[in-house]
């Protein structure tokens, strides 16, 4: 039991943090990570490897259900932490720590059984909902065999069916996966969902809401520059290129939270600017299919450039709002990695006079 | 004639790889702190594996709904080992463990298996995105494979011989990296893809949220993740006896050299790592198969028609 | 078979390895296997069964990769007596590998390899 205590206190000083936060909580969560990096703590990329469970802002009723199923898959060691404000993040991160040696409470606390813990919660409010708008998005195109047969009445663990047949763009009848990307991914906008029809890695459909949209009156919007910097950080670190990912995202901190001169912030995205220009790989591994002039490396160029103009002091360019719908068509077609640099370019901003139409068209 | 050092070895040769394998996880924690512009301290990047494993070993399993248990276990499991049996044909200064006739064959056999691993580990988890990644991974296989195997032939060529021991002895006065040298470039390449690490680690990127690897927790992640590094330790370690000259060298004991020039390697890949993006295989693919291939093959053809030369002559 | 002695423990020693992590593993665990996990996609439950026909757009690949793996098969050997069998051998070798590159150019000009 010592031996175990002794274990653990040296296992959790350097934890895994998951971060989630919905629309509007950007400024908060970009400070949360900044003291994760300053800490040398890790970023987990998904459930499984983390340790922390940071829940930023105040989660509107969906992304609450959503923050309980994940809760609810990640393993012990572990500890769930909500920081509303700035001015938290140190001592929750600390608190976290303590959380995490604790062994007696880490052993009470285990999760045991993800079903148990987690259907009622699916099944309530928010899912439901969700669930029957996709089923219908589903059957709409497959009305030569009338949507899913669900196992053939048979009971399939976690009261999941098994995936069905449809054509594919050769003419090959092969699975569908229906799969919500989102909202707890890597790099990825938050608060937004992607219902998409997945056969192997290729993207066939997709449909893109954000949750909790009701809430958006209190969203604060990060600044141009801020803005610009995080989604380009978000397009390098899902080109693998991590160095300059994380220079984008320590700029973004300069931006936001101070800490160096403007001068000093200006040489060194000048200084970003130009490897990225110059990285032949980057842009061979971004170059649309057809060979042609990269959108995404554009995009991304775009992004710092502007970002460059509104740390000078010119007034940054209006964010283009990117229309759901446009986001949808784009990512048809697209294999899986593809698609996420297309999100994280398109960098869609929740507006509701834009999206709600056509968002609550499936479900009412 | 067999050099194979005594059995006590095939006990030794784990954690020697193991120490390798920290090493190189240490220096790419620095490595990696330095180019994200926020430095890792030397003292916080060498405790960094340890802490990790133990983090890790108390952490609590994770079996996914209908997932195939038996098949991620075993695909964990076949990555660390099949890493130990790919390194026991390395001379661990001119003697290797096992010093078999075909030990070069050997070799690419039991890398090969991460194949199956990933894909398996991939599958087991009942996961999307681990799917995602499995099938990334051997799509990756198929592309780097090929340039790979001319690589280890070519080095075979040049020594006549498939023995490992025979192809460092065929380097006392010449490297080959001299002589070979764009099988040597490609084999350093397929050491990163086969270890799916670094440039070549799709199959556990971010985008797919750490694809195969996604749904692992506890010991599963810990026997996986090591599986990893001990497969990019004993794949660097290979190219010292095919194209490095193995043990030879001034000075230093053969042992010495051997770990020298391992960790030069090693060294050297961590830092191409953190200089490029991910190579996505849709990509890389058509350069693998219509660049590489042929060049490797290239280098074959002239490494077999200078030994043939020099057999002519004497 | 003397020669693969040392492999051979060398695979029991991995296995032991393994083997006794996993137990250590148990014994240090804050808590048993958390069960019934449903997959990660971003927190949505998904809505079926992940495992499924994946569509592998590079099945041509494969085609290709087979065909010169049987030929490893026979260039491994061919290493050994190519010395001895003289020009002859490197011939035939090598018309081989070309006609198999000549296949390899044919499905990059269709377009084979390459998928997105």
């Amino acid at each position: 039991m010592d031996l175990r205590n002794a274990l653990l206190r040296v296992a959790a000083r350097r934890p895994h943090v998951l971060i989630i936060g919905g629309i509007g909580t950007d400024r908060l969560r970009a400070r949360v990570e900044q003291e994760v990096g300053r800490r040398h703590w890790t970023n987990a990329m998904a459930p499984a490897d983390t340790d922390v469970l940071v829940v930023v802002g105040q989660p509107g009723r969906e992304l609450r259900a959503v923050v309980d199923d994940v809760w609810a898959t990640v393993p012990a060691p572990r500890a769930r932490l909500d920081v509303r404000n700035e001015d938290e993040v140190t001592t929750a991160l600390d608190d976290a720590v303590t959380v995490l040696q604790d062994l007696s409470a880490q052993r009470a606390g285990a999760p045991r059984d993800g079903l148990r813990s987690e259907r009622p919660s699916v099944l309530s409010g928010a899912h439901d909902e969700h669930d029957d708008s996709s089923h219908e998005q589903g059957s709409g195109h497959e009305d030569h065999d009338g949507g899913h047969h669900h196992g053939g009445g048979m009971e399939l663990p976690g009261g999941l069916a098994m995936a069905d047949l449809g054509d594919d763009r050769d003419g090959l009848a092969l699975d569908q996966l229906h799969v919500p990307l989102g909202p707890v991914l890597p790099e990825w906008p938050s608060g937004l969902v992607v219902d998409v029809v997945l056969q192997g890695d290729v993207i066939q459909e997709a449909r893109s809401r954000f949750v909790d949209l009701d809430d958006l009156d209190a969203t604060e919007r990060l600044p141009a520059a801020a803005r610009a910097l995080e989604s380009a950080a978000r397009v390098l670190a899902l080109a693998g290129w991590d160095g300059p990912a994380a220079r984008a995202r320590g700029l973004r901190d300069a931006v936001l939270f101070g800490g160096g001169s403007s001068a000093g912030v200006l040489e060194e995205l000048d200084d970003l600017r130009r490897r990225v220009r110059r990285s032949r790989l980057l842009r061979w591994m971004l170059r649309s299919a057809e060979g042609g002039r990269s959108e995404v490396l554009g995009a991304l160029d775009d992004k710092l450039l502007s970002a460059r103009a509104a740390v000078a002091g010119g007034r940054g360019e209006a964010p283009v709002a990117v229309d759901l719908a446009a986001l949808d068509a784009r990512l048809v077609g697209a294999e899986f990695a593809a698609a996420r640099l297309i999100v994280a370019v398109a960098d869609p901003l929740p507006q509701p006079a834009l999206t709600r139409p056509t968002d609550l068209g499936g479900a009412s | 004639m067999s050099v194979a050092l005594p059995l006590g070895w095939s006990v030794l040769l784990p954690v020697l790889l193991l120490a390798v394998a920290w090493a190189a996880v240490a220096a790419d924690a620095v490595v990696a702190g330095r180019a994200a512009g926020r430095p890792v301290p030397w003292t916080v990047a060498a405790a960094l594996p340890g802490r990790e494993a133990l983090r890790l070993l108390v952490g609590q399993r994770r079996r996914a709904v209908a997932g195939d248990e038996l098949l991620r276990g075993v695909g964990g499991a076949v990555l660390p080992i099949a890493a130990l049996l790919a390194a026991v044909v390395v001379p661990l200064g001119l003697r290797p463990v096992a010093d078999l006739g075909a030990g070069i064959v050997w070799f690419n056999a039991m890398e090969v298996f991460a194949w199956a691993a990933v894909w398996l580990v991939g599958w087991g988890a009942n996961s999307t995105l681990s799917l995602i990644g499995g099938y990334r991974f051997v799509a990756q296989g198929l592309a780097w494979e090929l340039p790979h195997m001319f690589a280890l032939i070519t080095a075979a060529v040049g020594a006549q011989s498939l023995r490992v021991t025979d192809v460092v002895a065929a380097q006392q006065d010449l490297w080959f990296v001299v002589i070979m040298p764009v099988a040597f470039v490609a084999f350093l390449l397929s050491v990163a893809a086969m270890a799916f690490w670094g440039p070549f680690g799709a199959p556990l990127d971010r985008d797919i949220a750490g694809g195969a690897a996604a749904e692992l927790g506890g010991v599963d992640r810990l026997v996986f993740m090591t599986g990893r590094w001990l497969l990019l330790v004993a794949a660097a370690a290979m190219a010292v006896p095919l194209f490095l000259g193995g043990g030879h060298g001034p000075w230093l004991p053969a042992w010495a050299w051997v770990l020298v020039k391992t960790l030069a390697v090693l060294a050297a890949l961590v830092a191409l790592r953190h200089r490029i993006p991910t190579i996505r295989m849709e990509r890389w693919t058509e350069f693998s198969l219509v660049v590489l291939t042929p060049a490797t093959i290239a280098q074959a053809l002239v490494v077999t028609l200078v030994g043939l030369g020099e057999g002519g002559l004497s | 078979m003397d020669e693969l002695a040392p492999a051979l423990v060398l695979l029991a020693v991995g296995v032991l390895l393994v083997a006794g992590v996993r137990a250590l593993a148990r014994i240090l665990r804050v808590a048993p296997p958390l069960t019934n996990v449903m997959p990660h996609a971003g927190g949505l439950p998904p809505l079926e069964h992940p495992v499924s026909r994946f569509h592998v757009r590079w099945y041509v690949v494969t085609m290709v990769f087979l065909a010169f793996d049987m030929e490893m098969i026979f260039m491994y050997p061919w290493t050994l007596v190519v010395a001895r069998m003289g020009p002859a051998a490197v011939v035939e070798m090598f018309g081989f590998l070309a006609l198999l590159m000549a296949g390899v150019l044919y499905a990059w000009r269709e377009g084979a390899l390459r998928w997105t």
